[in-house]
């Protein structure tokens, strides 16, 4: 899975952190969400998108195999 | 984060831990100073788990989804393991390879499942993620 967190925190001038504290996770799991290195739940991916003003196919990007 | 009330559930039963094991070493004489110990640490342990954000000491969320994920996993593999260290136990015994006592038994158990469980919780923890 890939993702455009990084690329749409930038945007929006968002830490981490302050991502982080709007979808009320660790800091941690935005690292491994932006490395795609974690599968978040429907709703965290749901929560992440609306603070990055974006729908969820935009920010999460699932691959097939 | 504020403290919830499961966290001040926790601080005050780790208090009556405490009051407990000191309760328990002062009226009891025969009492075992292995379990007033047991009972201390497990009362610390409460307190500080259940007060840390109270002191200030947590800002962030406790937990979140993925921790609660890693640390569901943590407790499966260290039950599996306290489970098959139980069955080897058993074995031991009843071939006659190893004789042991009730208690030594428990604390090799608790030690275990102590042991595996930040174990495992730690190699989960430092890896991120489980699927």
């Amino acid at each position: 899975m890939k993702t455009r967190i990084k690329e749409l925190r930038a945007r929006y001038d968002l830490t981490q952190e302050e991502l982080a504290k709007k979808v009320g996770v660790r800091r941690e799991t935005i690292v491994f969400l932006e490395k795609g290195r974690y599968n978040p739940s429907l709703k965290l991916a749901y929560d992440v998108a609306k603070v990055l003003k974006s729908d969820i196919e935009e920010v999460f990007i699932f691959e097939e195999d | 984060m504020e403290t919830t009330k499961t966290d001040k559930i926790i601080g005050v039963l780790g208090i009556f831990f405490c009051v407990g094991a000191v309760a328990l070493l002062m009226t009891t004489e025969t009492i075992d100073i292995t379990i007033i110990l047991a009972l201390l640490v497990a009362g610390v342990i409460c307190i500080v788990a259940g007060f840390s954000r109270c002191l200030g000491y947590r800002k962030d969320p406790g937990t979140d989804e993925r921790t609660r994920k890693l640390s569901a996993f943590a407790a499966t593999y260290s039950w599996f393991i306290t489970f098959m260290l139980v069955n080897i136990l058993f074995l031991l015994d009843y071939f006659g390879r190893l004789t042991i006592t009730v208690s030594q038994t428990l604390g090799v158990i608790f030690f275990i499942m102590l042991v595996t469980m930040f174990g495992m919780s730690a190699y989960l923890k430092q890896k991120g993620y489980v699927e």
